[in-house]
């Protein structure tokens, strides 16, 4: 994504010249935007969580905590990439592939819990699943291209897989299940277009379906929080 | 087969009959809540450390009544229970 973001030439194809001529701006706002969505689910979520105690909530709450601090740390951070030290690229790219795999492993685990948990632990952060959390994210984001891509498909497909058992368990029962599972699928388009950019398969021009899909997942959580909370029936 | 109650609705339940009740005996709040005697104890215990309900007599009884956290959960429990089942949590 960081190649995408940056190596995205802005030529003459589309009609939003404006847009393309402040890349960094926009990418910076692009950034914002995600994390301040972010700051919205986690804020909800943890006052839901703060009230009830419910681990699931604690988990979601958690995934897009992640997910703030890894645009952030990106596109805020990695901004002046460009003329930046190859360590500090390095290093900043490793952070935001450390975070957003967390953040799609927390995702994961807020649809498994039930099924792994025996007993509840008292700081979601810092406990031995969190531990294994962070190693695996830590492991996959120091692999490269060709594991780190596939190994975020593969996640995002094992999350769409538990969302459509949970949408065909409920049966239509609860409006936002349909809905979660097309966030998932507009993150696999997000990661699957990035990885066939990175190899060279896709145009670089196709790096907006890109971000798109990234912006598409995101939105629809925030809509999906936002009318829970409004209608309070869910 | 009647459907095991989650965690999430028996506190529910136990808040929202104290809230119908203002405050009610030990008991009482027992036979409401439907549950066994062990899994009561455990509930209330967790309830009062939390901080959702508290202890406090009237007329020399013992009863429970509900704190302002507790009345917040019932108010909040729909919003709660939307976003658990429909985020598949």
């Amino acid at each position: 994504m960081q190649k995408l973001i940056y190596s995205y030439n802005p030529s003459h194809k589309m009609g939003i010249d404006l847009i393309l001529q402040n890349t960094e701006l926009m990418t910076i706002l692009y950034a914002f935007f995600i994390a301040f969505i972010c700051a919205i689910l986690v804020l909800k979520i943890d006052r839901m969580f703060k009230i009830s105690d419910y681990q699931g909530l604690r988990y979601i709450r958690n995934a897009f905590f992640f997910y703030s601090l890894s645009f952030i740390i990106l596109f805020v951070l990695g901004r002046g990439e460009v003329n930046a030290s190859l360590i500090y690229t390095k290093v900043i790219w490793f952070l935001f592939k450390f975070l957003i795999t967390t953040a799609v492993l927390f995702l994961l685990y807020s649809l498994i819990w039930k099924k792994v948990e025996k007993n509840k632990s008292h700081n979601s952060l810092f406990n031995l699943k969190s531990a294994t959390i962070y190693l695996i994210a830590l492991v996959l984001s120091i692999t490269g291209t060709h594991i780190f891509y596939p190994s975020q498909i593969i996640l995002n497909i094992a999350i769409l897989s538990f969302s459509l058992k949970n949408l065909i368990n409920e049966k239509n029962k609860y409006p936002f299940l349909k809905y979660y599972s097309i966030a998932i699928c507009a993150s696999l388009l997000h990661w699957t277009t990035s990885y066939l950019i990175e190899l060279g398969l896709l145009n670089a021009h196709t790096a907006i379906l890109s971000i798109f899909g990234n912006l598409a997942f995101f939105l629809i959580f925030l809509g999906g929080i936002l009318n829970i909370t409004r209608n309070k029936n869910g | 087969m009647v459907k095991k109650r989650e965690r999430l609705e028996i506190i529910r339940d136990i808040l929202q009959a104290i809230s119908d009740a203002k405050n009610i005996k030990p008991t009482r709040l027992l036979y409401s809540s439907n549950l066994s005697p062990q899994m009561f104890k455990e509930y209330v215990g967790e309830l009062s450390t939390k901080g959702l309900i508290r202890e406090s007599k009237v007329k020399n009884n013992k009863v429970f009544i509900l704190t302002k956290k507790g009345t917040d959960f019932l108010k909040s429990y729909k919003e709660l229970e939307g976003t658990i089942r429909n985020f598949g949590l």
